[in-house]
């Protein structure tokens, strides 16, 4: 997974990363170990002994859950010294948890209220960590769905099912870590792509920010005289993506190739044909293409998905609860949940929000991720891939795509007969 | 080697090789003198994946064929198939000018040009270009306009094209053997020349050849290619899905499905289980009947579909009067035919292949309708074009697909 993300180069930080919650500097740091140039990253959390641990440079110590709330008054006015001078603040955390389901809402509000373009990426707890976590992760996505202006929610059952039925629980923690890892850099690219051919970037936090969608998304890369083929088929291998399955139902998809200047038009084509061979030709799909990375570096080829439910019952935020433990507020204009701050829509969002001017120099490190101690993260070998290994003696071949579905998986599975 | 009787067949197929010499009797028939067959390997859904294992066994199919036919193989007319096929119907039109005596051999051959004239995305190649029919001032459905008088020529062509270093691909196989190709012929085109005769052809029939690999289709209308495809399905997903349903194998899975694969719905089963003996290297087992059949019949009804809405896509089922011909190593599992019956609702029979003689055994089953398909194609070429303007064509064709004249 160390490659993955190994050859992006960020040399500016005009947006934070703010990782909140245990799970949330989990991430970062993963991020961070894997890329030490990686610029913007907060971490916020109440466990002392993990916040020491982290490598993450700037560090924000919240206090106990029990105090969280009462103690926003100070936190919030810290973590906006924090988010000033980005234009943009990416928040990751793990929903289901107090801290991260609680104070991620109150952040978001604040960001939005500091006119940053704010988004959330976000994990839905697992099925084994209760109706509890359940309920406590609907809230807090259902709140920032109603705050930011983009919310990606990444769920973790899907990518704790694609690795074996027998993994080890802290294997399906990584899982979702790298998952992550992946998504966090590819986003932040993504946003900032500068290249002739880029993502619009009203029509990306269009899409994230409709209510009731679903995100899904996928990531290969490669090198070799195969590169694109090899990296798309990487891509479909991805378990978001079901080999491209889940595709097929989507309303918009964003697609991004990153290679070295050799990065050729021809690729780009193939890549844009390729995927649409899978998805079907009346897709919507937006394509960045970059040619920006170093001599030799791997092509990467991203795709982000929002697939657009149907709205069975629109789970009402349950921001009171949250907003009645909140001390009384002296000045009527703070910041509430309660009380979000509107959306500005995307014609609203002040210019520089839309079209980033990332600087050419390269911010310097605020606390160096080498001074801290490293703990060496064990890289593990993947699990097998479920779909891939549905696919018995096709297993290697060029898969045959109709509508979305890989044929070479069996009928029956895909139908769901079950086999007495 | 007389060129002109001896005819060689060549499919490089997904389950086997095959290579059938046979003659042209005065009366237009075909005599089989031998068939050469290996085990396929190196090959999946009808394209190559392994170059020198095919290779091998393409040597090993030829000195079989050589040997049971007592002829010697120079040159050989070579079948394709796989998914990067794709066909079109398109019209060439040609305005003659006034002064222009009769429409000629060269008018044709312009007008053939003039349908060629389309953009095929840049790795392809054309490897057919079949006359539909030819429109004289409007008088449609000529079938033969040389000598007429006009002043406009339009000619219908069904032109099939596919990715031209993937045929390279099967034809290098053969260059190491230093073999002569005559020309490269659809699969399905060429099983179409031994299972459907004229009547047949005329009255509209569609030809689907289920291989190991691939689903090949050819649709007849009016006595023309209406329309063709390959779907990159076949026997060898029948066999994979009963391995991973039922834990076996792939070799048992195989074995099983030839024994006692049926297509029809799992509610008409037998019931009961199915002893699986003791073989070296397994150990054997009891599978029930339901799951079997649940997993072939899904498989198998997913094929047709897919196959009844590919070709819908170019032309309507009502135009085949003569109904389906199935034929390929997949029509010999049980069922299929009322399967298919029940899907396109026509009339459907797996076919034998009439105007032929020699080993009975091979003419008689259908997985051999493409490499027997392929003399019969030849001898019909050799039969209607002269030999210099056939040997000129058939420069120009392989010139054009290796890039030499």
């Amino acid at each position: 997974m160390s490659a993955l993300t190994s050859s992006l180069q960020f040399s500016a930080s005009p947006y934070r990363i703010v990782g909140v919650g245990n799970a949330g500097v989990n991430f970062l740091d993963h991020l961070l170990l894997n890329n030490p140039f990686f610029l913007g990253l907060v971490a916020l959390n109440n466990d002392l002994d993990a916040l020491t641990s982290s490598v993450v440079p700037m560090q924000l110590a919240l206090p106990p859950e029990q105090e969280l709330l009462a103690a926003l008054e100070e936190v919030l006015p810290r973590f906006e010294a924090e988010i000033q001078g980005a234009s943009v603040i990416l928040f990751c955390a793990g929903l289901g948890g107090e801290t991260a389901s609680t104070l991620l809402p109150h952040l978001a509000a604040a960001a939005k209220k500091a006119k940053k373009l704010t988004l959330a990426c976000v994990t839905q707890p697992f099925s084994f960590e209760g109706k509890r976590a359940q309920s406590l992760a609907a809230e807090a996505a259902s709140s920032l769905k109603q705050i930011c202006d983009g919310v990606v929610i990444l769920d973790n059952n899907q990518v704790a099912s694609s690795g074996a039925s027998k993994a080890g629980l802290g294997e399906t923690f990584t899982a979702s870590d790298e998952a992550m890892q992946v998504f966090l850099p590819n986003m932040v690219a993504m946003l900032s792509s500068k290249g002739p051919v880029r993502i619009n970037r009203s029509h990306l936090l269009k899409a994230l920010s409709r209510a009731g969608e679903k995100n899904y998304f996928g990531y290969g890369q490669a090198s070799g005289s195969n590169r694109l083929h090899e990296a798309v088929e990487r891509l479909f291998k991805s378990p978001q993506l079901q080999g491209g399955r889940v595709l097929a139902k989507c309303s918009a998809i964003f697609m991004q190739l990153r290679g070295p200047k050799d990065l050729s038009f021809a690729e780009a084509q193939a890549a844009m044909q390729e995927v649409e061979r899978v998805v079907g030709e009346e897709s919507d799909i937006q394509l960045s293409v970059s040619a920006e990375e170093p001599a030799g570096a791997a092509l990467q080829i991203f795709i982000l998905a929002v697939e657009e439910k149907e709205e069975k019952k629109e789970i009402i935020p349950n921001v009171e609860k949250i907003s009645a433990s909140i001390p009384k507020k002296s000045e009527p204009s703070e910041p509430s949940p309660a009380a979000p701050v509107p959306k500005a829509s995307i014609a609203e969002l002040p210019l520089d929000l839309l079209e980033l001017n990332l600087p050419e120099e390269p911010v310097e490190f605020q606390k160096s991720a080498a001074s801290k101690p490293v703990t060496k993260v064990k890289q593990t070998q993947g699990a097998l891939n479920f779909t891939a290994a549905q696919r018995g003696r096709f297993d290697k071949s060029e898969p045959t795509i109709v509508e979305g579905e890989d044929l070479d998986t069996p009928t029956y599975l895909r139908l769901g007969l079950k086999l007495i | 080697m007389a060129r002109e009787q001896l005819f060689v067949g060549l499919e490089i197929g997904t389950t086997k090789i095959c290579v059938v010499v046979s003659e042209s009797l005065p009366d237009g028939s075909i005599h089989i003198l031998g068939v050469g067959e290996t085990p396929s390997r190196g090959v999946r859904k009808g394209e190559i994946i392994d170059f020198s294992s095919v290779s091998e066994c393409v040597r090993e199919a030829i000195i079989d064929a050589e040997e049971k036919s007592n002829v010697e193989i120079r040159s050989v007319w070579v079948a394709i198939s796989g998914a990067h096929l794709q066909s079109f119907n398109n019209r060439g039109t040609l305005i003659l000018p006034e002064d222009h005596n009769a429409i000629n051999d060269e008018d044709l051959r312009m007008v053939e040009m003039n349908a060629k004239e389309v953009i095929l995305p840049p790795s392809n190649a054309f490897l057919h270009t079949i006359i539909q029919n030819y429109h004289v001032d409007g008088n449609k459905n000529v079938i033969n306009p040389e000598g007429m008088m006009g002043s406009r020529l339009d000619a219908d062509f069904h032109i099939v094209h596919g990715v031209k270093t993937r045929i390279q691909n099967t034809l290098r196989c053969l260059e190491n053997m230093k073999l002569d190709i005559e020309d490269v012929v659809m699969n399905s085109l060429a099983s179409a020349q031994v299972v459907l005769t004229q009547h047949q052809k005329d009255l509209g029939a569609l030809v689907v050849d289920i291989g190991g690999g691939t689903t090949d289709f050819i649709v007849y209308v009016d006595g023309a290619v209406r329309h063709s495809g390959v779907l990159a399905l076949g026997g060898d997903h029948i066999t994979n899905d009963i391995s991973i349903g039922l834990r076996l194998p792939i070799v048992r899975a195989e074995l099983l499905k030839i024994e006692e694969g049926c297509a029809l719905s799992p509610e008409r089963s037998l019931g009961g289980k199915i002893n699986l003996k003791n073989d070296p290297g397994f150990s054997g087992c009891e599978i029930d009947r339901n799951a079997f059949d649940t997993v072939v019949h899904a498989r198998m009804n997913e094929i047709l579909h897919l196959l009844k809405r590919e070709v819908e896509r170019g032309c309507h089922l009502d135009l085949l009067g003569a109904g389906v011909m199935l034929t390929g190593g997949c029509a010999r599992l049980k069922g299929v035919a009322t399967l298919t019956k029940e899907i396109f609702q026509l009339p459907v029979q797996v076919t034998t292949m009439d105007n032929l003689s020699g080993p009975t055994s091979m003419f008689e089953n259908p997985q051999y309708s493409t490499a027997i398909g392929l003399t019969k194609y030849a001898n019909a070429v050799y039969s209607q074009i002269p030999e210099e303007t056939f040997f000129s064509k058939i420069t120009n064709t392989l010139g054009g697909l290796f890039g030499r004249k």
